[in-house]
């Protein structure tokens, strides 16, 4: 039987009310905890924006508005991408106490989890789309296909989630691992750089060959030039999504039960 | 009718020695990865049927089991050889204020452990009422429990607790903390819900307990039943061994 076929959305609708006391519990935690908790969130991506933007603008002799609107557009699926990543591999450990003496479904705390990324992902869109309009940017219809973007880019990490929430239990090392390669992923994907634009051939090819260039550009055609991405990058992204989920589902149903028995 | 069956259950562990390995322990034995783990079986061979009505206590020395049986019971541990098969709603009872965050106010952490317990949301806001008033701390509601004293903390934690109605009541050694009227009072509390079970199965090593609530009790060592009988019976043989 293919349980994992119905394990998802069956957990879903039974747990989606411990689903939301979860995903509320994370963001009262991460808005609550400091003086400033949520403007740091804001904070924090701002400045790591401005640095890039001070220092790459000048490197590549370009216009800083539109290089600001450039990174921007980059950053904020990279950023989702990368956070959620960060946590995935923590997120059973933490839960250990709990997965250990009450039973939940565990893929209720992935869920949620990554819920609570994609909240904050888009709080930080909102905000700082507010603070480009205010320097000058436009507002266009295309902006509504950061929607589906966005859906599409969540499956996509949920897929790779699963899969490194388990693995991690099994080889600790991966919440040291992660970060690093986090690290290189950032600028092997197209995030300060327009893909178009380098003439590099083993750089083009580890950019053709990163799924998260497809990501990155449904968000940085609306953003950047007002207009959709191509078909063709739709297509990908959504079997790039699919594929994940499906693996993620597969992986995630072949160790559920055993989970527990290696928390310690 | 709710009922619990269970046929030569038995639930393997790894050995401790042969934990995760990580790389470095790869690296310098890579055999770690291909050698067959080392098991113990917590529960070895547990075949029991209980039925509606019944209250069945098991009582057994530390590390005997116990509660590896419960927490399989209760689809903790979900992977083992043999069967469970569970009819009626079941409420997990195993631990009193799991899940709190010390973060979050009196009242958050009602909900949250709550929906940890498997209320829904109505069901909470019908009895929230009744858990904060049972536990004495309606002024205390707003503040973040790690302001609470240990008294405060275990009271709301045991209100909670013991306000699920399930069919299925599963208890492992659960002590209600705080003042002497307050242990008065949940006493009396959990005499109501251990009558108003269909099944209660309790772990506990206080055998007046034991004899107050029971009408059936197992003794287990190594993941065995050693005796299945009446409490007076079953306590007897226990003291014995």
């Amino acid at each position: 039987m293919n349980t994992y076929t119905h394990l998802l959305p069956k957990a879903v609708i039974k747990y989606h009310y411990l689903t939301y006391l979860l995903l509320r519990k994370q963001m009262i935690l991460r808005y609550r905890m400091s003086i400033g908790g949520f403007i740091w969130t804001l904070l924090n991506p701002l400045f790591s924006m401005i640095v890039l933007v001070g220092v790459f603008s000048t490197i590549f002799g370009q216009d800083i508005k539109t290089f600001a609107v450039f990174i921007f557009s980059g950053i904020i699926p990279w950023n989702f991408f990368s956070s959620s990543m960060g946590q995935s591999t923590s997120v059973l450990i933490d839960n250990e106490q709990l997965i250990k003496k009450i039973y939940i479904p565990k893929i209720i705390y992935i869920i949620s989890l990554l819920l609570g990324m994609l909240l904050d992902a888009i709080i930080v869109f909102i905000c700082f789309y507010s603070l480009l309009l205010f320097i000058g940017s436009g507002l266009s219809f295309s902006l509504l296909s950061l929607i589906p973007a966005y859906l599409a880019l969540f499956f996509f990490i949920f897929g790779l989630s699963l899969i490194l929430s388990v693995f991690t239990v099994y080889v600790r090392d991966l919440t040291h691992i992660v970060p690093v390669a986090l690290q290189a992923g950032f600028f092997l994907s197209p995030v300060l750089f327009d893909q178009s634009r380098i003439d590099h051939p083993i750089l083009t090819f580890i950019f053709n060959i990163n799924p998260l260039s497809y990501y990155i550009d449904l968000f940085r055609s609306p953003i950047l030039y007002g207009n959709i991405s191509y078909l063709n990058t739709w297509i990908i992204c959504i079997f790039l999504s699919t594929v994940s989920m499906v693996i993620g589902l597969l992986i995630f149903n072949k160790f559920n039960k055993k989970i527990i028995f290696r928390l310690n | 009718m709710s009922s619990i069956q269970i046929r030569s259950l038995r639930i393997p562990f790894r050995k401790y020695s042969n934990n995760s390995p990580t790389i470095k322990d790869l690296i310098v034995n890579p055999k770690l990865f291909l050698k067959e783990p080392d098991l113990f079986y917590a529960v070895n061979g547990v075949s029991l049927n209980i039925n509606e009505g019944e209250r069945v206590g098991i009582i057994g020395r530390n590390g005997s089991g116990k509660s590896t049986l419960l927490k399989a019971i209760c689809s903790i541990y979900e992977e083992y050889e043999g069967k469970i098969k569970i009819s009626g709603r079941i409420a997990p009872l195993l631990e009193v204020g799991a899940g709190f965050v010390p973060e979050l106010t009196g009242l958050d952490n009602l909900y949250l452990n709550a929906g940890i317990l498997g209320m829904s949301k109505m069901e909470t806001k019908l009895i929230e009422e009744e858990i904060i008033s049972f536990s004495g701390l309606s002024n205390y509601m707003n503040m973040p429990i790690k302001l609470y004293s240990t008294g405060m903390y275990m009271r709301l934690a045991f209100s909670i607790a013991s306000a699920v109605k399930p069919d299925i009541l599963i208890v492992d050694e659960i002590f209600a903390g705080g003042d002497f009227a307050f242990i008065k009072k949940a006493r009396k509390r959990m005499s109501l819900l251990f009558k108003a079970s269909k099944i209660l199965l309790m772990v506990s090593h206080d055998m007046n307990l034991i004899k107050k609530f029971c009408n059936r009790v197992i003794v287990i060592d190594k993941g065995i039943i050693k005796y299945d009988g009446t409490p007076s019976d079953a306590i007897k043989y226990y003291l014995a061994h």
